[in-house]
């Protein structure tokens, strides 16, 4: 098993995590487990950067949606900054972009404040 | 309760280290040799021979059980000691189940379970090392039936496969003994020799199981459908089977319903969920013709019973006159439809969350026309995506691999196309559903009237 240990930075309380160039059934739980812990530190917000990914499973699929899911219950926001990346196309196919919002880069979602205030991220369960 | 000191560990970790012990000379002449073993017991290089043959013939017999009952045996023989027994690993519940036994049988009638990180075997598997009890008592074990019995020292060692803990095996004694660290030696590689075993026999056992499931639920012969023909393929991914599958049925209104679905994840697991996603969804069918309905409900019922999961589902619902197909789609790859004499073209089908997912706006449907000799192709990631190319690349090659031709023909077309280039870990399920050119139609049917769309 390849421990892969991502890149964390933070921006006050935005967490900004950089996914690797491929995320699938190998890593996918090792990648979820980290991206749990970094939103288990009570972010505002999650920024994850696949902007350099270019292969992402469906595994990968299902860790993104449950760190948004986890994010979302302690009022954290979980967004994705695709750029070009392919990963945008899967993104979009899967419909994961009705539920997570959508940047071009890092920079981008940095500097776009939240549409709504912490106190209702409840998803619409 | 006493761990060993660290340089026992030490030696009890170069032992049990999962590297080392498959390779491990058994023969009398290295063993001789061996410092770990050398000493106390004299007799320690038969002993362990002894252990692997049981391991090794269990093996080739593929019955994790008779291996684990021979192994105790042979364990508690070896170590000359009143009890044994093996714990394995229930990952979902997070507890040691008791599988086998010796001088404890109880502990598997009974299907003890031992929370991990509590108990002695709970320790044993969280320290990942031999644990030593000299002193038997309720605060350092948990299992009523190893006090009842009236077990004074306990050892155990963990089963490690890959560097995780698969289980426990100890072994213990009526009288009061102090276990040496040659004991904890034994007592790893033994649990070494197990672990590699039931690793393989498990995973071989869910690789085959998950086939046989598989196979059961892919329909062999597709239903008869006047005007319509099929066909499909289902191949498994090189490394396990997945969670792919597809359907099709008829309501008892006579309307043809037709699904394609992939199970996030693979192996026994994922296919077990298809297999009940699958069932679900045929009987949501008979509950509402709205597709888009069928998928919300089948994503309650995710949702619900099965937390964890998460799938892409498209479902079809042609109307009587195969004029037009329904389509709701959750998440799932676009359907491609070739009509007659013109190019397969990605179908504009309105795609939404995928199912396992708490949605955020209501599921639609499209509808679109089916022409008299128009293609309907469905299909999974594993045919059209790599990790080479975009996916929309891959989109590209499968509508140019497709002829508005009989189904079976359009199928083998595009496995040969695509099969190649795919990924080999991943499975694929490909249907094609065609209607019959408008000069073969049957009498009865009502002539073409299909819109734009």
């Amino acid at each position: 098993m390849t421990e892969q240990g991502l890149d964390v930075t933070w921006s006050g309380r935005h967490a900004i995590v950089t996914m690797p160039a491929e995320i699938d059934l190998i890593n996918a739980g090792s990648l979820g487990d980290q991206l749990s812990a970094v939103v288990s530190e009570s972010p505002d917000a999650v920024t994850v950067d696949m902007t350099a990914t270019t292969f992402c499973d469906s595994a990968g699929i299902r860790a993104l949606v449950r760190a948004h899911e986890q994010a979302a219950g302690s009022g954290a926001e979980l967004r994705l900054a695709v750029g070009d990346s392919p990963v945008r196309r899967i993104i979009q196919l899967t419909g994961l972009d009705q539920i997570l919002p959508i940047y071009h880069d890092v920079r981008q979602s940095l500097t776009t404040p939240r549409a709504r205030p912490a106190s209702n991220q409840e998803s619409s369960m | 309760m006493r761990l060993l000191p660290e340089d026992d560990r030490r030696s009890g970790r170069a032992v049990g280290s999962p590297t080392l012990a498959p390779h491990l000379e058994l023969d009398g002449v290295s063993f001789a040799g061996s410092s770990l073993l050398s000493g106390p017991l004299p007799d320690g290089a038969e002993r362990l021979r002894d252990l692997q043959s049981v391991t090794d013939a269990a093996l080739s017999h593929l019955d994790p059980q008779a291996l684990l009952d021979a192994l105790v045996d042979r364990v508690k023989d070896a170590l000359e000691a009143d009890t044994a027994a093996v714990l394995l690993l229930d990952r979902e519940h997070g507890q040691l189940v008791a599988t086998a036994a010796n001088g404890l049988e109880e502990e598997v009638r009974q299907g003890v379970r031992i929370p991990l990180g509590r108990g002695f075997a709970g320790r044993v598997a969280a320290e990942r090392r031999p644990v030593i009890i000299d002193q038997v008592d309720h605060t350092n074990v948990l299992n009523p039936i190893l006090l009842a019995k009236g077990v004074r020292s306990l050892i155990g060692a963990p089963l490690l496969a890959d560097g995780e803990v698969i289980g426990v095996l100890h072994v213990g004694t009526l009288s009061p003994r102090r276990f040496t660290s040659q004991d904890a030696d034994l007592l790893q590689l033994a649990a070494d020799r197990a672990a590699l075993a039931v690793q393989s026999l498990t995973s071989q056992l869910d690789r085959a199981s998950a086939a046989a499931l598989q196979r059961s639920l892919v329909p062999s012969a597709l239903p008869p459908v006047n005007g319509l023909q099929m066909a499909a393929r289902y191949v498994p991914g090189s490394g396990s089977i997945g969670g792919d599958w597809y359907d099709v049925f008829t309501l008892p209104s006579g309307e043809l319903c037709a699904v394609i679905g992939d199970v996030a994840g693979s192996g026994l697991k994922a296919a077990v969920i298809m297999g009940r996603l699958r069932s679900a969804l045929r009987a949501y069918a008979l509950e509402t013709t709205d597709p888009a309905d069928v998928l919300d409900r089948l994503d309650i019922k995710i949702r619900h019973f099965e937390p964890d999961a998460m799938a892409t589902v498209l479902y079809a619902v042609f109307d009587h006159s195969l004029d037009q197909v329904r389509i709701s789609s959750a998440g799932h790859l676009p359907p491609i439809i070739a009509r007659q004499g013109q190019p397969a073209v990605v179908a504009e089908v309105a795609n939404d969350i995928l199912l396992g997912v708490a949605a955020l706006k209501p599921r639609q449907v499209t509808t679109l026309s089916f022409p008299p000799g128009a293609l309907l192709c469905l299909y999974t990631d594993g045919l059209v995506e790599s990790r080479n190319r975009p996916i929309d690349d891959g989109i590209a090659r499968l509508c140019a691999a497709i002829t508005a031709g009989e189904p079976d023909v359009a199928c083998a077309s595009v496995m040969g196309a695509m099969a190649e280039d795919a990924l080999p870990a991943d499975d694929i399920a490909l249907l094609m559903l065609r209607r019959q050119p408008a000069g073969l139609a049957e009498a009865g049917r009502l002539p073409d009237r299909a819109g734009e769309l």
